[in-house]
């Protein structure tokens, strides 16, 4: 099926856009080419919302009230009924004939003046089949549309048909396989199968239900079983819940993660800068502290040191004069055994003092007053003081040595740990100033952490699930042998256990068809995609085999024998999805044009040329539209497409609201 | 209670105390004026000048605790060994205080000159000379 003609009309950026795509060439291979903001993704948006009802790339980003052309809006005053529609017009030809389908969509929005409030009236969708030019069928009901759009575009793997450069690592994880697995058992009838076990399944509960109706026991063990089913259901819900959310957050996270290629570990650095400059800031704070006391320690020792000569010359002389005196004049300190005799006790022990005690007090002032042979007592005393101070003052002059060691020891220390931090400091700030917008990278790590923590949750609560799952299973197992044994013992009616084993018997061996057919359908796609793979690849010697699995997960294989998926480019990455694409559609009889949104974006310029030759030979067979930004249609895409290309187009504005069409050269 | 207090010149608290104040030079600040005042003293210790115009610096009831430096100061370009009655004009503390204003006047001139410098710059420098005298006095 190929496209043949799009028609937008009021959708977003789009006023009124045709787009034709039917002009017959060798090759059908059509090319828009259109700067960023222009409407590429806007124009997949339209496809995906027109066939799905979906905008797959601006789900979270924007509200749905938005889709309404702004320029008519604006004209209107946000006042009136606006239609928006995306028609497209496909074609299919084989042996039968030629059947054209016609897809419409067409939703009409209210708006009362408030550009921020829109109400939809209606969103109808309806596809018309013209069967030889004459119309044969139109399908509007939900169910028929669905029905028709799952055989032609199925919307599981709509990322096979709407290819999306910027994505390209979302088409080989492990999550897509099972929705590639039921893509293909629907398109290739294999579902009409899983239908027809579960209706036998259903007429082999409903036997079980006419037997437990007269046995009660067995009546137990069916309702039992019944609960069981629907635990079972409610935990394969809440696990598909979580492998969404996991798949989810393992997207982002490679989509984060090849963002900051380069840049791993910023946010440990960064954190540990800000660390240090905190630990720097104290050790800053310290070493002032300690500069402070070696300033006090200065004031203080100086004068102590210039005064030293001094202080032992008046030590000398007061010395001298107490020996002259016979009394040494420090210990012997009027004031005190005045103060001693007032208070009638001992100033050293606090004890009362005797009258005799007293009286020798009273008698060695006098004797003290004699010995001072006309020095005056006030003098007396000051010297007696004075001399005490020198003792001091001596006694620190000794503590010197020690105290300025212990304050060079902490400045030295500080000094040191500064240095060390410094150091560390800049050898991160280089680093930082090395990356481009540091800040963006820190808050990309933040969220990577955050969905390596919820995927992780998630995996922990899906095993947890899981592991339910196969208990339930193996409940629900027993259970079953529990009630076939039951019916055996009884003695029930006979044509009901007859009817009970023809059923038994026919699910067995559809399934074992199923499963046969399941198998050479994958069979098959593995060997097609490899034949693709292999024609379309110019490094033809580099890789050895495509290895599909039984859960649709694909593996690539190197020559030396090792997987190579990982190592692969991305020019050679969106040639193994476009040729599993390729296999995958026509084993499974869905052909569909392939819609490629900047399917360059990741691929280096050597390797363009060689990609669009190969596109150039899959347009042979299948109809392909690529979305290109001016970069992206390089002199080297141009080389090879230029002369081939069906249809050139570019898109264009004129007033920066609405993208207008205009053939390219 | 005599009340005898310490001075310096009136310009030298304009010039010298007020950029002492303005950074904390060395933690001579307001807060430690009997500090700088013994620092000084020590500095130009019996090198005096005249002062011009007395500026009070320092309380008496501040003084108690350093008036050791004083007595020493005034004391020690004395011959007491030959003259031990000498001791006697300590009892005079207008004039022993009066001398140590003087001492403390060149002090502070050399301090102003100082203060040009890193104050870690002068600490080391100050260090180095204590360990000089420290050396020779242990010896």
């Amino acid at each position: 099926m190929k496209f043949c003609r799009i028609e937008l009309k009021n959708y977003r950026q789009f006023r009124d856009l045709k787009i034709d795509l039917d002009s017959p060439s060798e090759y059908d291979i059509n090319i828009i080419v259109a700067s960023n903001g222009l409407g590429k993704t806007n124009l997949l948006n339209a496809i995906s919302w027109c066939i799905y009802g979906k905008e797959p790339s601006l789900e979270e980003k924007y509200d749905v009230m938005h889709m309404v052309n702004t320029k008519i809006l604006e004209e209107n005053g946000y006042s009136g009924i606006f239609e928006v529609s995306v028609k497209i017009k496909s074609r299919k030809k084989d042996e039968n004939g030629t059947e054209e389908y016609f897809f419409e969509r067409i939703a009409n929005y209210r708006y009362s003046g408030d550009p921020s409030q829109a109400t939809l009236i209606s969103n109808d969708f309806k596809i018309t089949i013209f069967k030889d030019g004459y119309e044969a069928k139109v399908l509007e009901t939900h169910d028929d549309t669905t029905l028709f759009i799952n055989r032609h575009f199925p919307e599981n793997i709509k990322e096979y048909i709407f290819f999306d450069g910027e994505r390209l690592n979302d088409y080989f994880v492990k999550e897509k396989g099972s929705a590639i697995k039921s893509a293909v058992e629907l398109v290739s009838g294999i579902s009409l199968l899983n239908v027809i076990i579960d209706r036998f399944k259903i007429i082999r509960t409903e036997y079980s239900r006419q037997i437990a109706k007269d046995h009660p026991e067995i009546d137990k063990i069916q309702k039992e079983i019944d609960k069981t089913k629907f635990d079972i259901q409610n935990a394969t819900n809440d696990s598909n819940t979580y492998k969404d959310q996991i798949h989810k957050a393992e997207n982002d996270i490679k989509i984060i993660k090849d963002r900051l290629r380069g840049c791993e570990g910023l946010s440990e650095k960064i954190d540990r800068r800000d660390k240090l400059e905190k630990q720097r800031a104290d050790y800053r704070k310290r070493l002032k502290e300690a500069n402070e006391k070696l300033y006090s320690f200065v004031i203080e020792y100086y004068p102590i040191m210039k005064f030293y000569p001094a202080f032992q010359k008046l030590n000398s002389f007061i010395k001298k004069q107490n020996c002259d005196d016979t009394q040494p004049l420090i210990t012997d300190n009027l004031d005190i055994l005045y103060e001693m005799i007032n208070n009638m006790k001992c100033s050293l022990c606090n004890n009362a003092l005797s009258a005799d005690q007293i009286k020798l007090f009273e008698q060695r002032i006098l004797q003290l007053k004699e010995n001072n042979k006309g020095k005056s007592f006030q003098l007396s005393k000051l010297l007696s003081r004075l001399s005490y101070l020198v003792e001091e003052k001596i006694e620190s002059f000794e503590n010197y040595h020690d105290e300025k060691e212990k304050i060079f020891s902490d400045i030295k220390h500080y000094e040191r740990e500064l240095n060390v931090l410094e150091n560390e400091i800049n050898d991160i700030q280089r680093f930082l100033l090395s990356t481009s917008n540091p800040e963006n990278i820190r808050r990309d790590e933040q969220r990577l952490a955050e969905l390596t923590e919820m995927r992780d949750t998630n995996l922990v609560k899906k095993g947890r699930n899981d592991e339910r799952i196969n208990e339930l299973n193996k409940k629900l197992n027993n259970l079953q042998i529990e009630l076939n044994n039951a019916l055996y013992t009884l003695n029930t009616n006979k044509n009901i256990e007859k009817a009970i084993q023809v059923t038994d018997n026919a699910i067995k061996v559809l399934t074992e068809i199923k499963e046969e057919n399941t198998a050479e359908i994958r069979e098959e796609i593995n060997k097609k995609t490899n034949k693709i793979f292999k024609e379309l690849l110019w490094k033809k010697h580099t890789f050895d085999r495509v290895e599909i699995d039984e859960n649709y997960k694909i593996s690539v294989y190197h020559v030396s024998g090792q997987l190579g998926l990982g190592t692969m480019g991305a020019a050679e990455t969106a040639l193994l999805a476009l040729s599993f694409m390729i296999a995958m559609q026509e084993v499974s009889g869905f052909k569909s044009a392939i819609i490629m949104d900047t399917p360059l974006a990741r691929v280096s310029d050597k390797h363009r040329k060689s990609f669009a030759k190969s596109l150039l030979e899959v347009s042979r067979k299948k109809q392909i539209l690529l979305l290109l930004t001016p970069s992206e249609y390089s002199e080297e895409m141009k080389a090879v497409l230029h002369d081939n290309f069906n249809n050139l187009y570019v898109f264009y504005t004129e007033n920066e609201e609405n993208t207008l069409l205009k053939r390219g050269e | 209670m005599d009340d005898i207090r310490l001075f310096i010149s009136e310009s030298a608290r304009e010039k010298i105390l007020t950029e002492i104040d303005k950074n904390n030079f060395m933690n001579l600040g307001k807060e430690n004026r009997i500090d700088l005042y013994v620092f000084a003293l020590a500095l130009a210790l019996n090198t005096p000048t005249e002062l011009e115009k007395q500026d009070a610096l320092v309380k008496s009831e501040h003084i108690k605790k350093y008036d050791i430096f004083l007595y020493s100061a005034y004391l020690n370009p004395l011959d007491l060994e030959k003259n031990p009655e000498l001791i006697e004009e300590i009892m005079d503390k207008k004039t022993v205080f009066g001398y140590c204003d003087k001492c403390v006047n060149t002090g502070l001139a050399m301090l102003k000159s100082k203060m040009l410098s890193d104050q870690k710059q002068y600490a080391l420098e100050l260090i180095k000379e204590m360990d000089e005298m420290y050396n020779t006095y242990l010896q």
